[in-house]
């Protein structure tokens, strides 16, 4: 069954079935439309709250404090939430803090986002490596990361299990994948609220401020579609990660996944 | 998993030494020639579960350790005494450091864990001595002893003197003053239990 999934040519785009190839080609019409209100849009779909799953995604991550320096690469992560944070930590955590020995990579397949990121580095004084890559395929040789984190774009991905082989591909032993992601909410109480929020404030709020409904009604149907806190796992195993677990963070509206290459 | 217990027993060692930090688990990966990213994601609460694991450890070590012949033509409070003096000197090695053990085993976060691990501890003890009680008193008797070890556990961070004997008075004194040999009845445990929390 699973077989004749991977092989059908057709896949879920937001609510939609469309070509499998084409799925790329339409997410990247999407990022490229919303690049330049990204983190507006962020601001207003959570209420401000990502800002906070982000922290505690990067407090996650433990502590920077090595005798080796580490290398870190953040996928789909444009516009550089995540990679000016692991900055920021390493700053605070390291008293003599060297960029050229700790290394950080931002890679994005959208150069519209890209372009964003290294205009907020410029403005920081920050010197990261920024590239633009497919999830799917990195160009990046085996063994190079201490870190591999995900921020809210692995759901854009079309090929996730791939996307999570490439992973485990370019981390080093015992190097860590990350993800932060919507996930399920299973609070019975929570849930509905949820939902009408999803449903009905987000796409309008889309065309008042950014003009583009049609945007972030694909995002709200691909938080939808995504699977669930458990599915996913599974595929990070299947991808032959160790040490999988996951937390929810406000009641599973999001959730971190963090999977070992051992 | 193999590649777990190898940085278990690294991070048992280095704690010793080294202090109660995460960086601790980053040094203990490092050294099982592995990414120092692994150590959280291994232990996803950090340096504290080594805590947890080490107080399982010697609760099972516990009941290895003290013998049935020990235990012979004792007064109840000589054998409660017998037990905690056991469990507290496997202590004695991580010491004066522990202390940053219990301050995170202490936090919010960890607090379930840790009372969870301590009260199976006493529990073991009260087995061990072959206790009967049912009910409100098997709970009031962990609790008892569990607050005797802690306080004791306190003491003996601070103790500075040869072979730990104002630990073992001050514990002498804690079971002497709770009178388990004289216990009568569940009103005067919870009398007992009242007065030791206020005064």
């Amino acid at each position: 069954m699973r077989l004749l999934k991977r092989l059908s040519s057709t896949i879920d785009f937001g609510a939609k079935t469309v070509a499998r190839e084409k799925k790329q080609e339409m997410v990247n019409e999407v990022f490229t439309k919303v690049a330049d209100k990204y983190d507006l849009m962020n601001d207003l779909m959570s209420l401000g709250i990502h800002r906070l799953w982000k922290d505690e995604f990067i407090s996650d991550m433990g502590s920077f404090r090595t005798s080796s320096p580490l290398s870190f690469l953040d996928v789909a992560g444009g516009t550089g939430d995540i990679a000016f944070r692991i900055a920021d930590k390493l700053k605070h955590e390291i008293p003599v803090y060297l960029p050229v020995h700790n290394q950080i990579t931002v890679s994005d397949i959208n150069p519209g986002m890209l372009g964003v990121g290294k205009q907020r580095a410029s403005m920081l004084g920050l010197n990261l490596n920024w590239v633009e890559a497919n999830a799917e395929s990195l160009p990046f040789p085996e063994n190079s990361f201490d870190y591999y984190t995900i921020a809210f774009g692995i759901r854009n991905v079309t090929d996730r299990l791939k996307a999570i082989k490439e992973a485990k591909r370019v981390l080093k032993k015992g190097g860590r994948f990350m993800c932060l992601e919507f996930s399920k909410v299973n609070n019975p109480i929570v849930s509905p609220f949820y939902e009408v929020y999803n449903r009905y404030l987000i796409p309008n709020l889309g065309s008042i401020v950014a003009g583009d409904k049609d945007s972030y009604q694909y995002l709200i149907e691909s938080i939808e579609k995504f699977p669930t806190q458990e599915e996913f796992a599974n595929i990070m195993a299947e991808a032959g990660l160790s040490a999988i677990h996951h937390r929810n963070l406000t009641f599973g509206v999001v959730a971190i996944h963090s999977g070992l290459n051992l | 998993m193999q590649v777990r217990d190898q940085i278990v027993n690294s991070a048992k060692g280095l704690v010793k030494t080294l202090g109660w930090h995460d960086k601790v688990l980053s040094l203990a990966c490092s050294q099982a020639n592995l990414s120092s990213a692994s150590g959280r994601g291994l232990f996803p609460n950090g340096i504290v579960e080594i805590a947890e694991i080490l107080m399982k450890d010697w609760e099972n070590q516990l009941s290895l350790d003290v013998k049935l012949g020990d235990l012979d033509n004792k007064t109840l409070n000589e054998q409660i005494f017998l037990a905690l003096k056991k469990r507290l000197s496997y202590e004695v090695p991580y010491m004066p450091l522990w202390k940053d053990a219990i301050y995170l085993g202490a936090l919010p976060h960890n607090l379930p864990i840790t009372y969870n691990r301590l009260f199976s501890t006493m529990n073991t003890v009260w087995d061990m001595i072959g206790d009967n009680s049912t009910g409100v008193n098997w709970y009031s008797k962990r609790v008892l002893i569990g607050q005797i070890f802690i306080s004791t556990e306190m003491m003996m961070i601070h103790d500075g003197s040869i072979g730990l004997t104002q630990t073992w008075n001050f514990l002498h004194r804690q079971l002497h003053d709770q009178n388990f040999d004289n216990i009568q009845d569940l009103g005067y445990l919870w009398y007992k239990y009242t007065k030791s929390v206020f005064t």
